[in-house]
């Protein structure tokens, strides 16, 4: 039985005195304990999604620079460099992240390749201090790290949906990601007429130039037999690689914009049933117009990033890389798509109207190959199997 | 023993009221510590929310074919930013993420290279001027959070 005062029952005994002190103290503790959950957790939390979104955007920027050389390495660390994503409530810079790379997900991870051929994938790391305000009550902490990676990667694109010029380019060679053709040679992404009089043969190599009428065929696919006679035997005088509309506000959309592509093209399709003749004199005036959206009009010599007097040494926008599927005219019903690739697109200097003044008629419509094509790059990507690359997140 | 000594003892033992006193200082620190408590989760709990939601809008905004010759976002592209902030989705839904957030606190930016380059390179999505309201006090936010993810779509600049 409970014992009380004497004098007054409601004290209670003696020795439950203090009681609430104790348990109020360690209500206190617990409190501070949840306080400290709510504050500090809570900024942890936010902490890792601000470093995770400043993980993210350097890692695909960095990816996006890639271009198999080490001047890519070099553009992909300017862009971790240049990331402006911050943390602590938007208030600090995320000091000293580092960055990697490798050529398959699994790594090894390089911070400074070279070469640099292969490389797809970059990958950022970051831990930041994030200081604690009330969790050092309890635990013997000031800072806790918190720490993010992102690893993003050049991912082969085997269709287009939208997003492709209506124009071939014809190879025989089915292995990505150049199918054959030279980087820095011209050739044509759209043929001229087929004109199989005179001293055409398509079966002599010295002669079957003959068979193209205009100005014949643009240098390098006059050096190519194979794809000559795949366009001789199986277009012959009805295509010239052009698959876009005939409608002139169409053709434009198609050609500046890349938006109204009406048929999605993948590796493998048959596109020989949406070749098409096309409307030849606008869509020369489309191209010189999309030429004339970028700032280099000078050079017609792709070269490399480190290569002075040429396209990609100079500042330019890219709007004059054109992203056109590679195809092969198999018979004269199929026409596969092996993959992808950009041309460079010619320009006679400011307000260039090369396409319009070189192009008469039914002359072949010549572009620089430049390599494969990087969704969002103004420069070739570093390749895959389909030639056609788009940065994306893999981890 | 005086008697008035042992009445004077007896007052100093009463302890009637003592409940009431410790109830009343003991609920002022909870009350304060729930307060405190509620308030810094709530707020940084909505905080995180615009975080993800803002990251989820700069990430849109970078792949969205982008149809301006200039660094000024058209009314189209820009409200589908804003609707990717606001609903997740491209298209107006009916509730905002958060509760009373709007298109016009959704500020987007979208930046060029350079003047002479001519297309969009960084796309840069904040929240400005709206304020978390968690009961007992209130933060407004300006510029904040902001993301920025370099540009990588497809420039369509014909209208």
């Amino acid at each position: 039985m409970r014992r009380t005062s004497p004098e007054n029952p409601a004290m209670g005994n003696r020795k439950d005195r203090g009681f609430v002190l104790i348990t109020m103290g360690m209500t206190v503790i617990a409190l501070v304990g949840v306080l400290g959950i709510a504050v500090d957790v809570g900024r942890m939390f936010i902490t890792k999604n601000e470093t995770q979104a400043f993980c993210d955007s350097a890692a695909l920027a960095a990816a996006l620079a890639l271009d198999g050389t080490t001047v890519g390495i070099s553009a992909a660390q300017t862009a971790l460099a240049n990331s402006t994503n911050s943390w602590n409530l938007d208030t600090t810079a995320v000091a000293s992240p580092t960055l990697v790379f490798a050529t398959a997900i699994g790594g090894p991870w390089v911070a400074n390749p070279n070469p640099a051929t292969g490389y797809i994938y970059a990958k950022v790391s970051t831990s930041v201090p994030m200081k604690l305000y009330l969790m050092p009550i309890l635990v013997p902490k000031t800072t806790q790290d918190v720490i993010a990676t992102a690893t993003a990667g050049q991912i082969n694109i085997t269709s287009f949906p939208e997003g492709l010029s209506p124009y071939t380019a014809v190879s025989t060679n089915t292995t990505g990601p150049n199918f054959g053709l030279t980087v820095g040679e011209e050739y044509d992404i759209q043929w001229p007429q087929y004109n199989g009089g005179g001293n055409c043969d398509p079966t002599d190599q010295s002669k079957i130039k003959n068979c193209f009428g205009g100005k014949g065929v643009c240098h390098g696919d006059g050096l190519n037999f194979a794809t000559m006679q795949a366009v001789v035997y199986n277009w012959g005088s009805s295509n010239s690689g052009y698959w876009g509309a005939t409608s002139n506000s169409v053709i434009e959309q198609e050609i500046v914009n890349l938006n109204a592509q009406t048929t999605p093209i993948a590796v493998g399709d048959n596109i020989m049933p949406v070749l098409t003749n096309g409307q030849k004199q606008s869509q020369s005036g489309y191209l010189d117009e999309r030429v004339n959206q970028d700032i280099e009009l000078t050079q017609n010599t792709l070269g490399t990033p480190t290569t002075s007097g040429t396209y990609l040494g100079l500042p330019h926008n890219g709007r004059r890389l054109l992203p056109v599927p590679i195809v092969d005219p198999t018979d004269p019903t199929h026409t596969t798509v092996l993959g992808f690739g950009q041309f460079l697109l010619y320009s006679s200097g400011a307000n260039s109207d090369w396409y319009k003044t070189k192009t008469n008629g039914n002359d072949a419509f010549c572009a620089v190959y430049a390599g494969p094509y990087q969704i969002g790059s103004i420069s070739p990507g570093a390749g895959g199997s389909t030639g056609a690359t788009r940065v994306k997140l893999v981890q | 023993m005086k008697p008035s000594f042992h009445k004077a003892m007896k007052r100093f033992r009463d302890r009637s009221g003592n409940v009431m006193i410790e109830f009343a200082l003991g609920s002022g620190i909870l009350l304060a510590a729930f307060t405190g408590t509620f308030q810094f989760g709530y707020t940084f709990l909505q905080y995180n929310n615009l975080q993800n939601a803002v990251a989820r809008g700069a990430r849109f905004a970078s792949l969205a074919p982008y149809d301006s010759l200039t660094s000024t976002a058209s009314t189209a592209f820009k409200t589908k930013v804003q609707n990717m902030v606001l609903y997740g989705s491209t298209t107006a839904g009916t509730t905002p993420v958060l509760p009373g957030l709007t298109a016009a606190n959704v500020n987007f930016v979208g930046a060029f290279f350079d003047p002479t380059l001519k297309i969009p390179t960084k796309m840069t999505v904040s929240i400005t001027g709206y304020t978390i309201n968690s009961i007992f006090a209130s933060s407004t936010l300006t510029n904040k959070p902001q993301v920025t993810y370099a540009y990588q779509g497809v420039w369509s600049p014909l209208p």
